[in-house]
């Protein structure tokens, strides 16, 4: 008897372990796990989803022999989907300011690097309007009040009007989708 | 023991599979200081390609067409010799006295 309280009270503390770990990993900033929001429909809630789910997609441009500086933008080889959501209750509304972080420059693993400011993007439908990387890490993008549900695809360019070193170039953005 | 500790076991090790099988570019709000938050990223690669470009200036009279090689050995700095291939504009380029004529070669490793 006494060996079973025993192992019940085992059990439970480590059951209570892990909730706690991941209620911390619900409650940090970067997202990387599976999050489960169980809400009562008055919490707030917002999501964002760039590329493909659960992966990190990557646009590729390839400048032809002939076309490097010439000021002939390049395509990428894939467009990039956008799905945000911002929720909030019509008493309580939220405003969602949608930012890019792309102050790291592409680096070519050799010591020579790009900055983002070389690319730019063409928004489908203009919720998420046109622009270009600013190598800032705050750049504004769009805003939304609550609730809304935004969807928007973008297709990248490299805009080729400056002379690069030989070599591949590999970079990231970063999207944040934030309501204060 | 062994009837609690198992399902233990099993949930644990599907928290760790979740927080290494799962990316950045799909997210979920977070609750900080600041209010809700969440982040999703992209990756971006330029490619750009080691090229020659091989000029010849035409300083004969009358109309010229300067053919080109289709491809030219570059010594590198192993000693070894790395062939760029002809990439254009053509194989050859018809030219006047005076003009030039450009052609690339590309890097067979891009």
């Amino acid at each position: 008897m006494n060996d079973t309280r025993k192992n019940l009270k085992r059990s439970v503390a480590l059951l209570l372990l892990l909730a706690a770990g991941t209620l911390h990993d619900s409650f940090s900033n970067t997202a990387q796990a599976v999050v489960i929001t169980i809400s009562d429909g008055t919490t707030p809630s917002l999501f964002i989803q760039v590329g493909q789910a659960n992966t990190i997609t990557r646009v590729n441009f390839k400048v032809k022999a002939g076309d490097i500086a010439q000021g002939t933008p390049v395509s990428g080889n894939k467009n990039i989907d956008f799905y945000l959501y911002l929720r909030a209750t019509a008493a309580n509304p939220l405003t969602g300011f949608l930012t890019v972080d792309s102050s790291i420059p592409l680096s070519n693993g050799s010591g020579g690097t790009m900055p983002a400011s070389e690319i730019s993007w063409t928004s489908r439908d203009g919720s998420i309007p046109s622009g270009t990387f600013a190598d800032t890490t705050n750049q504004p993008l769009a805003s939304f009040t609550s609730s809304v549900e935004v969807t928007d695809q973008h297709s990248f360019e490299y805009r080729n009007q400056n002379a690069f070193e030989a070599g591949t170039y590999n970079g990231r953005v970063t999207y944040t989708w934030a309501a204060p | 023991m062994k009837v609690f500790i198992k399902p233990c076991l099993a949930f644990a090790a599907l928290m760790v599979f979740a927080a290494d099988g799962m990316a950045e570019s799909h997210a979920i709000s977070n609750r900080d200081n600041d209010g809700y938050k969440a982040s999703a990223r992209i990756k971006l690669r330029v490619v750009i390609p080691e090229v020659l470009l091989l000029r010849i200036d035409d300083a004969t009279s009358g109309e010229d067409t300067l053919t080109f090689p289709s491809s030219v050995k570059v010594p590198t700095a192993s000693g070894s010799l790395a062939v760029h291939t002809n990439t254009g504009p053509a194989a050859s380029i018809a030219t006047q006295r005076g003009t030039t004529a450009e052609m690339t070669y590309t890097a067979a490793s891009l």
